[in-house]
């Protein structure tokens, strides 16, 4: 057991995530090149689906030696969030047959993924004792909730940039020999991204919501400025925008997808980039 | 309907839009330049930067209130517009189409179903089987003669008018918090009986109550990896008479509650330390170091100029102490005898906690605006689906429109209609 254990929590096993990452990546891109291929497509299913097990064992046996819900530091959360990215496109990928959605996804998992363990200095990545105000069941509803909402943004306004390349470059035509075919996955594109960032939405009110009542009952306050709670109110507001434009204003197509494109920015400033404006209360010790 | 025509401004998409981007755009200022500080640090950090090679770039800030944003009046004011587009828009767009929702939306004529997104026609014969199809896809059917409407995901239509009231009434809770509320901080040595008087906010109406709150204890309980676990102080709130009414331990993220007052746990603090000197109590004062956290120094004086410096940088009670001229004694415990000083003794550290006092009469308000919110939002995901069917003597109409889930609809549209196309 505590071998296993040794195992799972060694950084040389995540680097052979980032690895198999590496490869499903390259599988999901030949695969848009040559739909026919069967081999491919499995490949890429059994990649995609062993790095998200891989993920998981590595955050339950971290979850069972410190004794808490392993999202209490960056790395944990960068590991969960590219969690919630590859068991979103599990899910896509069993309603769906595209393998576009993978294409995009695993350049960003990859990257996550190389940035948990290649950048972030490794005393970083080791589990530290959870801080007083941290010691509440509302970590796992807040952090959780942000994270899944994080990655179903992160889905839908990739996809509204895409849908942007796909429009604006002429040369874009891999297996799009007939226009028909282009406008129709344009159209689908277009929906998708709609409805992803549909779903992304209330996991972000409930996120910003779950927050906002934890703090009310750790300090009593439940809304006080910080930077981190301003740019998720941000990130909330251009969604909200955007899905007001598109149900009540009846946006389709180039104008949605260039503020849905913005939403993606703003999450990971959200994410990451508060962090280099100065210390909040959501400070994860990097960079200060 | 003078009324109604000054809130239809309001309720205008457009301008709802634009406000919410705008107060995304004044937000994101406030979290570049930092917020309450003192005049001399926004003077330091921007001496550099003119405009027009006159105005300095400070006092702008400082006059415009940015280093407080989010309290400015125009800022409030911004929020409070927007509030109203909100509350506009739920009285003169939402409800209008709930009303219209209930009624029966049948379409007969050609023209009516050109206009939706899918149309077709149908083979004649088989208007009725077709309902079949409908009723297996738990559709709601409305049947009249020869034309029938039905829609599903209904839920999905009246959610975002939820979603609106529920933002309203945390918006309402936020304006009722502004009468009555209070926050208050107060850091209070352990086994000293306190009223609650450092208010930091507090609105025009508020009456701060007057009983007396005794701290009967305070601690840190440590993990194993000597950091610190939890705080904890024990309180006890009396009666005017001094008697107790409650007894209870809180700790980080979880307060006490009594009557409409919340304590919580946020702060704690080092004041001194209790000395045996020849045979003598004594208390010293101890003071942290600014620049350094949990650092806490002292002087014990023996007489004029001769005494011993005792500094603290641990939570385990343990000190080092330094002679005059530097050199260490060494490490101590609390309680040791230290020896060849004049049977000094250091026998207690006196800790004080942070409490932090809040009431706030909007909370309950906001909290079911959080849970409408939530249900709402999630429930909003689902799509309203609506299909109109009519038969005229030759020929046969379909249609159907959805707000959402365009791309299932096209599936089901074919699904539905494609076996009874008309060749």
């Amino acid at each position: 057991m505590t071998l296993w254990l040794t195992l799972l929590t060694n950084p040389s096993f995540a680097n052979s995530i980032y690895l198999i990452l590496f490869e499903t990546m390259f599988c999901y891109w030949i695969a848009i090149k040559y739909p026919k291929l069967k081999i491919l497509k499995n490949l890429c299913w059994v990649g995609a689906l062993l790095s998200n097990i891989l993920l998981f064992l590595i955050l339950a046996s971290r979850w069972f030696i410190s004794g808490y819900f392993p999202l209490s530091n960056l790395y944990e959360s960068l590991l969960f969030l590219d969690w919630c990215l590859l068991f979103i496109l599990l899910i896509i990928e069993r309603k769906n047959k595209t393998k576009l959605i993978g294409a995009i996804i695993l350049p960003v998992a990859l990257l996550i993924i190389s940035f948990a363990n290649l950048i972030l200095p490794s005393p970083m990545q080791s589990a530290t004792p959870l801080v007083p105000a941290l010691q509440s069941n509302w970590l796992m509803m807040h952090v959780s909730m942000m994270m899944l909402s994080y990655s179903t943004l992160i889905l839908g306004s990739l996809l509204s940039i895409l849908f942007l390349v796909i429009t604006n470059a002429p040369k874009f035509n891999l297996l799009l020999t007939k226009k028909n075919i282009k406008a129709q996955l344009l159209e689908n594109i277009d929906n998708w991204s709609y409805r992803t960032i549909g779903l992304g939405f209330p996991f972000l009110t409930i996120g910003i919501i779950a927050g906002a009542v934890w703090a009310n009952e750790a300090w009593g306050s439940y809304w006080s400025w910080d930077p981190k709670e301003t740019w998720a109110l941000i990130t909330w507001l251009v969604f909200a925008a955007y899905i007001h434009a598109r149900l009540t204003q009846g946006w389709i197509g180039k104008k949605a997808a260039i503020l849905g494109s913005l939403g993606f920015f703003v999450v990971w400033i959200c994410y990451l980039g508060v962090n280099f404006l100065g210390q909040g209360l959501h400070s994860y010790g990097f960079l200060s | 309907m003078i009324k109604l025509k000054f809130l239809r401004v309001f309720a205008k998409l457009k301008l709802a839009i634009l406000f919410l981007l705008m107060i995304a755009g004044f937000s994101i200022i406030g979290t570049i330049i930092e917020q309450d500080q003192s005049i001399d640090y926004y003077q330091n950090s921007y001496s550099n930067l003119l405009f027009f090679d006159k105005i300095e770039f400070w006092k702008l800030l400082i006059f415009f209130g940015l280093d407080h944003i989010y309290k400015t009046w125009w800022f409030l004011f911004l929020l409070f517009l927007f509030g109203t587009c909100l509350l506009s828009c739920t009285f003169t767009q939402q409800f209008p189409t709930l009303r219209l929702a209930r009624r029966c939306n049948f379409k007969l004529t050609q023209k009516e179903f050109k206009k939706q997104p899918y149309n077709m026609k149908l083979n004649n014969l088989y208007f009725f089987k077709c309902l079949k199809n409908f009723k297996a896809k738990n559709y709601n059917l409305f049947h009249q003669k020869n034309i029938i409407y039905c829609y599903k995901g209904i839920l999905g239509r009246f959610a975002p008018i939820i979603v609106h009231i529920a933002m309203l009434l945390v918006l309402m809770g936020n304006t009722i918090a502004a009468f009555g509320s209070f926050n208050a901080q107060e850091l209070i040595a352990k086994g000293e009986i306190f009223q609650i008087q450092n208010t930091i906010s507090k609105s025009f109406f508020t009456r701060i109550p007057d009983y007396p709150i005794r701290v009967n204890d305070f601690w840190i309980e440590y993990g194993t990896e000597n950091n610190i676990k939890q705080f904890y102080s024990n309180l006890s709130i009396l009666n005017p008479n001094g008697n107790e009414s409650l007894h209870k331990t809180i700790s980080v993220n979880f307060p006490l509650r009594f009557k409409n007052l919340t304590f919580y746990q946020t702060d704690w603090n080092i004041i001194g330390l209790r000395i045996k000197l020849r045979n003598q109590n004594y208390q010293l004062p101890l003071t942290s170091l600014t620049k350094v956290k949990n650092i806490w120094v002292t002087w014990i004086p023996f007489n004029k100029d001769l005494g011993l410096t005792l500094i603290l940088n641990n939570f385990n009670g343990n000190f080092s102490l330094y002679t005059n001229d530097g050199s260490s004694l060494g490490i101590f415990n609390i309680g040791d005898q230290i020896p060849n000083f004049m049977e000094l003794k250091i026998f207690e550290i006196i800790y004080e906690t942070g409490l932090q006092i809040k009431a706030d009469p909007g909370i309950t308000l906001i909290y079911f605006g959080f849970g409408l919110l939530i249900v709402s939002s999630l429930v909003s995901y689902f799509s309203f689906t609506q299909f109109w069917l009519a038969k005229t003597e030759n020929e046969f109409f379909i249609g159907a429109t959805t707000n959402r889930a365009k791309l299932n609809l096209r599936f089901e549209f074919l699904n539905l209609s494609l076996p009874f196309k008309l060749n």
